[in-house]
């Protein structure tokens, strides 16, 4: 369980704190934004195809 | 977290023709893409190099090549598969591009999938901030189309 956190960790997606009272204590919280960035890449890569396709339909159909 | 992308079209045209052109002829209808430039100094023209030895490289005005990614399959008119690096990943980020040409009565349905985003850790898109690029080029058409239709109502008051 914990090398699978750290490996998580390791790529940013959840990040790791200690509570005050206790250093032994673990707490692990979901970073939202590395999924979103991800997201915003596929997004922007969707978008790139699409465009390249268009222009390559065009480029054979109209030539 | 799915981290492909597929994209599909119908070209008027056969798989054939449509193979041929996709990939002898990417250097006239590739449109340069600042998100996904390949190299810093770019754009330069891109070429595929055929066969199932082949590669698809950037020929840039210098003179200098830039290995996009090696043909991993070639099958004309079926199927085609190459590698997709940007001069900005890291030696292990690694995606791969698969493109699939398929008859539809006269027509061809050209379907392209884009694989392994995953492997472009978050750091990378911390780094080169892809989503500030995001934000600054929705910006920067925004202004153009605001510009152009400013354009066309100036020109359309002086008529």
């Amino acid at each position: 369980m914990s090398r699978h956190l750290r490996v998580l960790r390791r790529s940013g997606l959840v990040e790791e704190t200690h509570p005050e009272f206790d250093a032994r204590v673990r707490i692990y919280a979901l970073r939202p934004e590395p999924i979103a960035g991800l997201r915003a890449w596929l997004e922007e890569t969707e978008r790139m195809w699409t465009d390249q396709l268009a222009s390559f339909r065009a480029h054979l159909e109209d030539g | 977290m799915p981290s492909r992308v597929l994209v599909a079209m119908r070209v008027r045209a056969t798989p054939e023709r449509a193979f041929q052109a996709f990939t002898m002829e990417i250097g006239s209808w590739w449109r340069p893409n600042g998100l996904f430039q390949f190299t810093a100094q770019g754009p330069g023209r891109l070429a595929f190099e055929p066969g199932p030895e082949g590669r698809l490289v950037e020929r840039l005005s210098d003179g200098r090549v830039f290995e996009i990614g090696r043909i991993r399959v070639w099958q004309p008119p079926t199927e085609l598969v190459f590698g997709w690096r940007q001069e900005s990943f890291r030696p292990d980020q690694k995606t791969e591009v698969r493109v699939g040409f398929e008859a539809v009565g006269e027509e061809t349905r050209v379907t392209v999938e884009h694989l392994g985003w995953d492997t472009v850790p978050p750091e990378h898109v911390a780094r080169h901030g892809f989503p500030a690029a995001i934000f600054l080029r929705r910006h920067a058409e925004w202004w153009q189309r605001l510009l152009t239709s400013m354009g066309v109502a100036v020109a359309g008051d002086r008529q």
